[in-house]
């Protein structure tokens, strides 16, 4: 009960939700009884409170999760790195938020792996490239230098026994 | 999950990221904001596991969440190029929409719109309240102010809920 009004006012709530004891419940379940308006209004916040209380979680989108661990890795990069602004400005008391950076983040996200796309793509047309010749280990240099080292060969070809017997399938 | 009982934050984007949607969600009004609001609220989560003690691990999260948002709010009210917050008691104008006779069946979207309306602190305490189901207690003790505030805003906030709703009808929705 409002002491100014002397209806229920504000406690209306309260009282529907179970968080009205003693002495002032019953005033106010005394006053509901006997006035139009209150009770009108309780039938009011009862309806507002059942919406609110239907209503049914909300799915995220698909990308959700991939956009999460996408840039939280981001995220642990930077503090790899020695941290930036957003990692001292998210401490667990900052007072302050910044969701903008939030979205910054993703865009850097997205920058960098476009970057990694352009690099991948560097790399795919440097194997290619006309202008890289063929590399052809000198093979037959490297055994001979072995034999010579080791010393105690195969006779015939003078060159060292393998560690590994190469099996050959029949 | 690791032995003490505390979940790493992966298993908790992975377990309660839904929820964390759901309550982002209600409190912002759309995905883009959600979407950066759970990913600053991990950010949170991350940080204050090595502090967490195992208990009611949801009302944890909608803490930091709820949280997380109003510092949000408070921000943009402090700088003058952002669009102003709305003052806890001016008066909601009426939803847009068919001029449609209050029914008892509401669709969800009409009462996320409503919600959408509220000023940030009432919406805060009623998400909390109807949304996430906390009682005035927590939710006085999540956001360090008084139970009779909790009260008045829980019932404010319903209330104008209901009149913007009761003034605009009802639209499709999801």
């Amino acid at each position: 009960m409002t002491a100014a009004s002397g209806h229920v006012g504000d406690a209306l709530s309260a009282l529907l939700d179970g968080e009205l004891h003693g002495p002032e419940a019953e005033a106010a379940r005394a006053h509901l009884a006997s006035c139009a308006m209150c009770a009108a209004e309780s039938i009011a916040v009862t309806q507002a409170r059942s919406w609110l209380r239907s209503l049914p979680p909300v799915e995220p989108p698909a990308d959700f999760y991939v956009r999460l661990f996408a840039d939280d890795a981001d995220d642990a990069n930077d503090a790899g790195d020695g941290g930036d602004a957003r990692e001292a400005h998210d401490a667990p008391d900052a007072t302050v938020t910044s969701l903008v950076v939030s979205r910054r983040s993703r865009v850097r996200a997205g920058v960098a792996a476009m970057a990694a796309c352009a690099a991948a793509t560097g790399v795919v047309l440097g194997l290619v490239s006309p202008h890289d010749s063929p590399t052809t280990p000198p093979v037959t240099r490297f055994i001979e230098a072995h034999a010579t080292a080791v010393g105690d060969g195969d006779p015939v070809s003078q060159l060292a026994p393998a560690v590994v017997p190469v099996a050959f399938r029949p | 999950m690791a032995g003490s009982g505390v979940p790493t934050w992966e298993e908790v984007a992975q377990s309660h990221g839904r929820f964390l949607y759901t309550v982002a969600y209600r409190l912002t009004g759309n995905d883009d904001d959600a979407q950066d609001l759970v990913q600053e609220v991990l950010l949170r989560v991350r940080k204050g596991l090595a502090t967490y003690q195992p208990g009611n691990l949801e009302g944890w999260l909608s803490r930091i969440t709820t949280n997380t948002f109003l510092d949000e709010v408070r921000w943009r009210r402090r700088r003058p190029s952002e669009v102003m917050a709305d003052e806890p008691d001016r008066v909601l104008p009426p939803i847009e929409g068919a001029d449609v006779a209050l029914e008892s069946q509401v669709l969800s979207a009409d009462i996320q719109a409503a919600l959408a309306r509220l000023p940030d602190e009432y919406r805060a305490v009623v998400v909390l309240c109807d949304v996430v189901g906390n009682s005035y207690e927590e939710i006085a003790e999540a956001l360090n102010i008084p139970l009779g505030t909790v009260r008045s805003r829980i019932h404010r906030g319903r209330a104008q809920l209901r009149k913007a709703l009761a003034s605009g009808g009802h639209r499709d929705g999801r």
